[in-house]
């Protein structure tokens, strides 16, 4: 995925509609699976702040007409919460926090440049 | 559609299903393992917060009543008296309750010709009936006869005078009601079983009835306790005293000793 997202066409009405829609879609589905694939939470959530802080960053690159590799943000923080799990997994501190907490915080950095 | 925008949905399918499926993750979850503290998880360890805390202060109350028993020597006092309870309840000497078997045991009502005296209860019949009761687990036995009941103890005796019998110096005469407390259902085959005591007790002619009963009633042992020659192991290896006057407080009187720490 090495699409470039520019601002303008983001913000139009259909494509955001048809996203909504999509979203929507995606919501219930989510809502209606099967219990037997429904991951863990200590991996949805990681996982979840890990899609905002992509949407964010493509967002924000592409209001300041910049090149944004979405995949390669994605799988470098994907690792980036793997390595935070295996050292939450070998010092003994719960993985929760050591996973959530960094994530939470570069979320609050990325959101602090919308403004 | 511009192929640029597929990205952008990609992306809002996807990030729409994480959200379902996260918030699916959390209502399934148990409260107690929920990632995100909710407001009933929260009343939840309010109340289990709120209920340890009486148990640690009513914990504290008891200790504290403890510590002042032991202090001042009432808890030892405590003690003595639930042992002296249980040695009551061991003697018979408070009256007790609950299920068992009920013998009514009568003279023969057949004529007995030449063996009349064998057609009439006995106080050997009464013991042989008692010993198998107490073979089978019974705990409390009483022997009446109409209005009169009387607690068997280790003190008791059954002695034939005449056409009654005597039990713990009262006159009872056929028929006799024995009460007997204990697992009925063992109580009434070991007085059952074949060539035991209801059988051969019927083949010398004498009425006997056993009936199982949820709740009896056994009063107490009815007679003064008295000791005159028989003294505590530890007493009697003191020097010699006197046995009547160890017990100055007449015969009805019990002097416990307590060795105190």
């Amino acid at each position: 995925m090495r699409e470039r997202i520019l601002a303008g066409r983001l913000l139009e009405p259909a494509t955001v509609a048809v996203a909504l829609v999509l979203f929507s879609g995606g919501v219930v589905l989510g809502l209606f699976a099967p219990t037997d694939i429904i991951p863990h939470p200590l991996v949805l959530l990681p996982l979840a702040l890990i899609f905002v802080d992509t949407g964010l960053s493509a967002f924000i690159a592409a209001r300041e007409k910049r090149s944004f590799k979405g995949l390669a943000h994605f799988a470098y923080l994907t690792a980036f919460a793997t390595i935070l799990y295996a050292i939450g997994v070998l010092s003994g501190i719960r993985p929760e926090l050591v996973v959530l907490l960094p994530l939470v915080v570069r979320e609050t950095l990325v959101l602090s440049r919308l403004y | 559609m511009d192929a640029r925008h597929v990205g952008f949905w990609v992306f809002a399918l996807i990030a729409g299903i994480l959200l379902g499926l996260l918030v699916r993750a959390i209502v399934l979850a148990e409260v107690e393992h929920r990632p995100l503290l909710a407001l009933g998880s929260y009343d939840r360890l309010e109340q289990e917060l709120d209920r340890l805390r009486a148990e640690v202060g009513a914990l504290r109350t008891e200790k504290d009543a403890l510590l002042r028993q032991l202090l001042t020597g009432e808890l030892s006092a405590e003690q003595i008296r639930q042992e002296l309870e249980a040695a009551k309840h061991a003697a018979g000497l408070t009256p007790v309750s609950g299920p068992g078997v009920e013998v009514v045991l009568g003279d023969s009502s057949r004529p007995g010709g030449a063996l009349v005296e064998r057609g009439l209860v006995h106080d050997y019949d009464l013991l042989f009936l008692i010993n198998e009761l107490r073979a089978a687990g019974a705990e409390a036995i009483s022997i009446g006869s109409g209005r009169m009941e009387e607690r068997l103890t280790a003190l008791s005796y059954l002695r034939c005078t005449g056409p009654t019998v005597l039990v713990n110096n009262t006159r009872l005469s056929a028929p006799f009601t024995i009460k007997a407390l204990g697992d009925s259902d063992t109580l009434v085959q070991a007085l059952k079983m074949p060539g035991g005591v209801v059988e051969q007790l019927q083949a010398y002619g004498l009425d006997i009835t056993v009936a199982k009963a949820g709740r009896l009633e056994i009063p107490a042992y009815s007679l003064p306790l008295s000791s005159r020659f028989a003294e505590d192991g530890q007493r009697t290896a003191a020097p010699a005293s006197p046995p009547v006057e160890e017990n100055p407080g007449g015969q009805d009187a019990v002097t416990v000793e307590v060795a105190r720490p």
